[in-house]
């Protein structure tokens, strides 16, 4: 085995933990020395960085599905129902 | 932000005073994200409109109980989870009673076997296919409607709807613990559901293809 390739084996024994870590990453949750641990993985480490990328993208895709467009015909519904619940509630 | 928390704060103090407009007002402004709550939890749109209904009514029901500690939203978006929750819950119990072995009432021990792969350090995926694939709400739908309930609910909750994870841990009645690693879990499972799918797509395509060319 390489030097290189035993480096590696080496950086990729922090993956199974430090993945357990990408959501708290991801909300700035972490102190700075996790943080710092973090990024120097994911600069090295060939697998990571892949899940890191995904995981940002799913969040951003939850968050942009966050509001739809209500139908027309169960607005003008709820809006009638709310305006007679808000009179008998005087 | 601040001078719209403070016009907000205004429309509920004056919807308590019986201020009809000032209801309507806070219902165009959180009509979307109740209703697309409502699509995402529960993929149907009949019963995103009764989210819709259930929630703005239970709310104004209990507008003088609201005493703005959170924020109107996060009030307003725990008690759509709440009702959300309960037509789950009944559809559940409805599935239950026609096939008694439906895999969509698998709990939060359900996510093991992607659990197992992401701690294999040669797992990866294909961030830029998943990013594509996202693009498109449908794909979405389909990636959170294969997660455990109580796990798409965190995500939404959190991710969503910016709800803070102890605002979730009460409003779906677990420990602070409990609500944060169902968002975790939520958020890894998804990684690879999306990815998966795309594996499963290829496979498709390439079966078709396959057949095209015979």
């Amino acid at each position: 085995m390489s030097e290189a390739e035993r480096d590696l084996k080496e950086i990729m024994k922090e993956c199974p933990e430090l993945r357990l870590l990408m959501s708290d990453y991801l909300d700035d949750l972490l102190d700075e020395q996790t943080r710092a641990r973090i990024d120097a993985h994911v600069a090295v480490c060939p697998n990571c960085p892949t899940l890191f990328r995904a995981m940002l993208a799913n969040y951003n895709a939850v968050k942009a599905s966050s509001a739809e467009d209500v139908p027309d015909s169960a607005r003008r519904q709820l809006y009638e129902r709310l305006k007679q619940m808000a009179r008998e509630l005087d | 932000m601040g001078e719209e928390a403070e016009t907000e704060q205004q429309l509920v103090a004056a919807a308590r005073r019986g201020d009809t407009e000032a209801l309507l007002s806070l219902v165009v402004r959180h009509e979307r994200a109740v209703y697309g709550l409502g699509m995402r939890l529960l993929g149907d749109r009949d019963l995103a409109e009764e989210v819709l209904q259930e929630t703005f009514a239970r709310a104004l029901a209990g507008l003088r109980s609201f005493r703005g500690d959170a924020a109107f939203g996060s009030w307003l978006y725990r008690i759509a989870a709440n009702v959300a929750g309960d037509l789950i819950r009944k559809r559940a119990r409805q599935r239950l009673h026609e096939s008694p072995l439906d895999p969509s009432l698998d709990d939060d021990e359900s996510s093991t076997s992607w659990e197992e792969r992401w701690r294999d350090p040669s797992y990866r995926v294909d961030p830029e296919a998943v990013t594509l694939r996202l693009e498109r709400l449908e794909w979405l739908d389909a990636a959170l409607d294969r997660l455990p309930e109580a796990q798409r609910m965190t995500v939404l909750l959190h991710d969503a709807l910016g709800l803070k994870v102890t605002e979730i841990a009460s409003a779906t009645g677990v420990p602070l613990p409990t609500a944060k690693a169902r968002l975790r879990r939520g958020r890894m499972a998804l990684v690879t559901i999306v990815d998966d799918m795309g594996y499963e797509e290829r496979t498709r395509n390439g079966v078709a293809g396959e057949e095209m060319e015979q």
